[in-house]
């Protein structure tokens, strides 16, 4: 397979999941008890960290984690596709745009690894 | 700024492309220029969207299509390519200070793909005219709720 076809396929399965788990999400927050739709609901990402919520997951498979699993295939979607870009222009021995591609994710994993870190 | 020559980075970087117009019938080329004045335009994209969660895609059209001068359909398409990178990288603290509510979170996202879905199926049978208006409109749309967020929020 080419990484191209590789590129499209990760991406269509990112899409997939994280719409999947959003409806399974949104679903379950309607038909449960009511609160967590609610607009001034206190439920809120500060006590789902994206490093806990694959072992909330098992555990307590609760709505709002579903939800906040959705929103967490959506982020991990383009850092996938970074990384593949990165591999097919170091494959290319494209050296302008693997070191441009390559400071993208440089700056989109500081964001999601340091900046998630509480301050 | 209207039409320009292929400059120096439009060789050094590459920037040519082609694309099939399906209202025209034919395969439209194109190049990007300018560079350094779409990346800084760019860079305030970052930051607007940074702060008020809005406008960073407008931004970037105009980015393409004004400074770059790229056509607007080039230009539509490819931001909507690149907002799950810039929109994943100013997210993360959102996720942290618990910006984020999971209700409205998903289902504005759900409500946002279902439309980004039908947008990619309708915007090769506009006319680069009709995008270019339908953009405007939006843009001052934006910038209304933007200078309302800012001072009222």
């Amino acid at each position: 397979m080419e990484l191209e076809d590789l590129v499209v396929l990760v991406m269509w399965a990112g899409l997939v999941v994280s719409v999947a788990l959003l409806i399974g999400g949104v679903l379950m927050t309607l038909l449960g008890p009511a609160g967590v739709a609610d607009v001034y609901s206190p439920v809120n990402s500060s006590a789902h960290p994206l490093s806990r919520l694959l072992h909330t997951l098992p555990s307590a498979p609760s709505a709002v984690v579903v939800m906040f699993m959705g929103l967490a295939a959506l982020l991990a979607t383009p850092l996938i596709r970074l990384t593949l870009a990165v591999l097919e222009f170091a494959r290319e021995g494209d050296w302008i745009y693997l070191g441009l591609t390559f400071l993208v994710l440089l700056i989109l994993l500081i964001s999601l690894l340091l900046l998630s870190i509480r301050v | 700024m209207g039409d320009a020559s292929p400059d120096l980075c439009t060789k050094r970087l590459r920037l040519y492309g082609r694309y099939y117009d399906a209202l025209e019938g034919r395969e439209v080329e194109c190049y990007g220029v300018r560079w350094r004045l779409g990346a800084l335009v760019m860079f305030s994209a970052g930051v607007v969207s940074g702060f008020l969660g809005i406008g960073g895609s407008a931004l970037k059209v105009l980015a393409m299509d004004w400074a770059m001068a790229l056509p607007i359909k080039v230009s539509t398409a490819t931001s909507n390519f690149m907002i799950g990178v810039t929109a994943a990288t100013s997210s993360a603290p959102y996720w942290t200070h618990g910006y984020n509510l999971p209700f409205l979170a998903s289902a504005t996202a759900l409500g946002v793909l279902l439309g980004a879905f039908a947008g990619s199926k309708i915007l090769p049978r506009l006319k680069s005219r009709s995008v270019r208006l339908i953009f405007t409109a939006i843009l001052i749309i934006l910038g209304l709720q933007m200078v309302l967020r800012g001072v009222w929020s």
